[in-house]
């Protein structure tokens, strides 16, 4: 039919030739008569265009469906039947245990990365390649994106009061901690790591998150029922609360300061853990002493003394009752702690709830905002939580709580409305749990809500109107996440695996490179598998789309193309190797430093003069020149290298680490270190000063150009490796700004 | 009690339990988004895998051993998927995410769509939907196949069809998907030539 066919000229009879050739499967005459057709037929080109786009789009619906794992398919589909629906009874049960081996096989965490490398390489190696296979990881990334590895995320969720539903609001990232009901419905928490406290506050689906303002690396320890007063103190050196006035510091729910104790007269220090429930105190213990701080217009109260006594954790109900965990420094029960409620009417220190706690066994508790309730757990011997009742109908009962053995407590909160105690803690079997306690108007008996989700509730908390936020490990607890230039990250799923590398295809598809496993490469279609001989040690794909890339095993350049699969045959020797932008060359890097530049069938063009470190070597967008690090004995400087042999010194410093060219191919940033520690400076491609955007962890830590060229992304951390958050530096030196990305351990460059 | 009725098996069960479990470990998720791509509905896409593995568990140990177990269980799948919309003369779509239901939070974003709007994104899953069901079912099986990485030859083997039915049937989805998508006005796609 070909010969039917004129080249130059648009027929309808074209379109399956063109269809095939665009899924390669066209024979040798077809290919070059199509490919002669198409270089003069637009229209043909355009349909080319339309198909990419249909196949896309098709790939992208069927990857957004989540896919059951093995056992809610068949146990989803069975559930609706309601019954069995096959015959044959012994089929299924073998079926069964089968299925189960199989969920046993597929549970450890390396399952769902075995085969990754050979799988996503197959996928991505050109974007209308890249199949569906979502537990392969192989996700797209905007283009001019950053990617940055992510050690934590959580999803947030809601729960009625009575917990009888719970439902996904969004997700964070967060490396754990806590979490808060803000007034104007918005979430507090978390999103430090390692000991640093990093506050944000963002929408309940954890969009527009910022940072609370003035929150400093402190911690959060109470938040009015309301969510308009927040309490925060600062870590002393041993890692207990700072006592030092300055140390503690109240804001609004905008991170307005409200009170703060440097400006407070307490000689002795403030030890508090809560505000009153109506926001105008704080609520500090002391030894021998209660000590209400006004906040605001508040009028000033005199301190409570309760003589012989330490006073820890008092906290305030609406009403004025207090209630405080006394410890006796004296006497036959010196170091044993008791709760006492004090209102008014009683003498100090007030009225005893239980029997004292022995020393070391600090009880919990939790006075309920109106006053009317008073919840204590502790040990004495085993596990107790019982629930006075203070005021109204339940005054003078009592509640003990059976669902509470073999668990340890760390968190009672009461519901904003008194109605309902909220206890987290650890079961025997170390999970966390979290569980609701409604008790009845005369404390005759407690409803009982378990909130049970599908993981661990990490955090919970109540909100203004009685309903609860909840902080939950569920989905995937680690991802790498996009950032694209508008600064709103985008969670690409991609599973925890801090040995691998993300890596591009066409089209921003991403996969994940296993770098400590061998791996097999796929050819891809009517290729039997290739398997790569030896751990891949770096991988560079070409950005033009036809989906080859060069891999190093072994000490070895091997090239790989979608038609034909890995190279049986090495290209040359290297240990590192990067595509030109137009995948027409290649740098190759030795293994003694020196590098040089081949055409892909390996001929030689041009080799890297003496002095330049081949490692630090980038091309230039534009592919002219390269960028790299000159060693010498007056220290390193930053060159331009044009492959004619050009050298021209742009920028110089004791010691320079890495390059990145800008987006636009206009600026190259750098670390450098002076003999002061790491530094990120930027200098203009044709020439000038360096502007200094601030310091790095080391030389070798990571930054990356965000896409508009405007900004680089960095981890403010102190060492390479650790979590830290992200920050954006503007590139002119101006500033920079947290992105609300917490506990990022590396940045990686994204597609362009 | 896992352990007992494994024990149980004879060492020519276990051998045949070990394959399916490589089966389902290996297949299911491609099975089911190929047949998700097909029918359109996750429940009755979870309903069809169930019995495609189920399928495949009967008639495994009459499978040889050097069989294209892949192309055997894709044949299955497509034979199940076009028997299900042959029962149903029509096809029933839902969006192809998990539809919210009442109540449900404002989770109105998915990973890929950088923030869009749930609007946004539903009306481009329904675009595309709404074109995928008018598509004929042999056909586009076919160009899911293909999609799905199988070579002509492979999804030829699938669909018991030969290679130059399979170009034809891959190019007809395409073109019919262009014209409908073009059509809907959503996509920058060109029209259909006129030569």
């Amino acid at each position: 039919m070909i010969g039917l066919l004129r080249p130059g000229a648009h027929d309808r009879r074209w379109g399956p030739l063109v269809s095939a050739w665009y899924d390669r499967e066209t024979t040798p005459a077809e290919t070059d008569a199509v490919t002669r057709h198409i270089a003069r037929c637009g229209r043909c080109r355009a349909r080319i265009a339309t198909y990419g786009t249909i196949e896309r789009e098709l790939r992208a619906a069927l990857q957004r469906t989540p896919v059951p794992p093995a056992r809610p398919i068949f146990a989803a589909a069975e559930a609706r039947r309601g019954r069995m629906r096959w015959p044959a009874a012994r089929a299924v049960a073998g079926l069964c245990a089968t299925l189960l081996l199989a969920l046993a096989i597929a549970s450890p965490p390396g399952r769902a990365l075995i085969g990754t490398a050979a799988n996503v390489a197959q996928q991505i190696a050109g974007s209308r390649t890249a199949n569906y296979a979502g537990e392969h990881a192989l996700f797209r990334a905007p283009a001019g994106s950053a990617i940055a590895y992510q050690a934590h995320r959580y999803s947030v969720m809601s729960a009625t009061a009575d917990g009888a539903r719970i439902e996904p609001l969004g997700t964070i990232l967060v490396d754990g901690g806590g979490i808060w009901a803000l007034a104007g419905g918005r979430v507090l928490y978390d999103a430090g790591s390692g000991g640093q406290h990093e506050w944000m506050v963002a929408a309940p689906d954890g969009s527009a998150a910022a940072p609370l303002p003035n929150a400093g690396n402190r911690d959060v320890v109470d938040v009015t029922p309301d969510g308009t007063r927040i309490l925060l103190r600062a870590s002393g050196r041993d890692g207990a609360y700072a006592t030092a006035p300055s140390a503690t510091e109240v804001l609004d729910a905008t991170g307005a300061v409200l009170w703060t104790g440097s400006d407070a007269p307490a000689a002795n220090g403030i030890d508090a853990y809560a505000l009153s429930a109506d926001g105008n105190y704080i609520v500090s213990g002391d030894t021998g002493a209660i000590t209400l701080y006004p906040i605001g217009d508040a009028p000033s109260l005199p301190p409570l003394t309760i003589s012989g006594y330490a006073v820890r954790r008092p906290q305030m109900a609406r009403n004025g009752a207090l209630a405080f965990a006394a410890q006796a420094l004296s006497g036959p029960s010196a170091g044993t702690t008791t709760v006492y409620v004090y209102t008014r009417e009683h003498d100090l220190p007030g009225i005893p709830h239980g029997d004292a706690f022995p020393p070391g066994s600090d009880p919990l508790f939790a006075l309920a905002p109106d006053g009317s309730l008073l919840a204590v757990w502790g040990m004495r011997g085993a596990s107790t939580l019982t629930i006075w009742g203070l005021a109204g109908s339940a005054a003078g009962k009592v509640y003990q709580d059976p669902h509470v053995a073999g668990v340890t407590v760390h968190a009672l909160r009461w519901s904003p409305d008194g109605a309902t105690l909220l206890v987290i803690g650890v079961d025997a079997a170390g999970r966390q749990i979290a569980y609701l306690l409604r008790p009845s108007a005369d404390l005759s008996m407690a409803r009982f809500t378990s909130l049970a989700t599908d993981a661990n509730v990490a955090a919970a908390n109540w909100r203004p109107d009685d309903s609860l936020l909840l902080l939950s490990d569920a989905g995937v607890p680690t991802g790498f996440v996009a950032v694209p230039a508008n600064g709103r990250t985008l969670a690409l799923g991609l599973p925890e695996d801090a040995g691998a590398r993300p890596v591009f295809g066409a089209g921003g598809y991403l996969a994940l490179l296993k770098m400590d496993r061998p791996a097999r490469f796929l050819a891809l279609r009517g290729h039997d598998p290739a398997p790569v001989p030896g751990t891949i040690a770096a991988l560079s794909w070409t950005g033009d789309g036809s989906g080859r890339a060069a891999v190093v095993v072994g000490g070895q350049v091997y090239l790989y193309s979608p038609r034909s699969g890995l190279a049986a045959q090495p290209l040359m020797e290297g240990v590192d190797v990067h595509w030109s932008p137009s995948g027409d060359r290649l740098l190759v890097v030795h293994a003694d430093g020196g590098a040089e530049i081949v055409a892909v069938d390996g001929t030689p063009i041009a080799r890297a003069p003496t002095g330049i470190d081949g490692r630090t070597l980038a091309w230039a967008p534009s592919e002219a020149t390269l960028a790299g690090v000159q060693r010498g004995a007056d220290g390193d400087h930053l060159v331009l290298w044009s492959l004619d042999g050009r050298i021209t010194v742009r920028a110089s410093a004791q010691k320079i680490g890495r390059i990145a060219w800008s987006p636009d191919g206009r600026q190259i940033a750098y670390s450098a270190d002076a003999g002061g520690g790491a530094r990120l400076e930027v200098v203009p491609v044709r020439g000038g000063t360096p502007i200094d955007l601030g310091p790095l962890a080391a030389l070798d830590d990571d930054f990356v150009w965000r896409g508009d060229g405007r900004a680089l992304l960095v981890i403010d951390h102190q060492q390479v490796g650790e979590p830290g958050m992200l920050v954006a530096l503007a590139s002119d030196g101006t500033g920079g700004n947290p992105l609300g990305l917490p506990s990022v351990v590396h940045l990686y460059p994204g597609p362009r | 009690m896992m352990a007992a009725i494994l024990m149980a098996q004879s060492p020519a069960r276990a051998a045949l339990d070990d394959r399916f479990t490589r089966l389902v470990l290996d297949h299911q998720r491609r099975i089911y988004r190929f047949i998700f791509g097909m029918v359109g509905v996750e429940a009755l896409a979870e309903d069809l895998t169930q019995d495609v593995f189920l399928s495949a568990y009967r008639a495994l140990d009459r499978l040889p051993a050097d069989a294209n177990e892949q192309a055997w269980l894709f044949t299955i799948a497509r034979n199940r998927a076009l028997q299900e919309l042959r029962r149903r003369k029509i096809l029933r779509w839902v969006p192809l995410a998990r539809p919210r239901e009442e109540g449900e939070g404002d989770d109105d974003t998915h990973p890929f769509d950088e923030g869009a709007p749930l609007a946004d994104a539903v009306a481009e899953r329904d675009r595309l939907r709404r074109a995928m069901a008018q598509v004929p079912p042999k056909d586009l099986a076919c160009l899911l196949l293909s999609i799905d990485g199988h070579s002509y030859k492979e999804v030829a083997e699938i669909t018991r069809l030969t290679v130059p039915a399979v170009r034809a049937r891959i190019f007809r989805a395409r073109e019919r998907l262009r014209q409908l998508l073009s059509a809907d006005g959503d996509l920058s796609l060109p029209a259909e030539d006129e030569a």
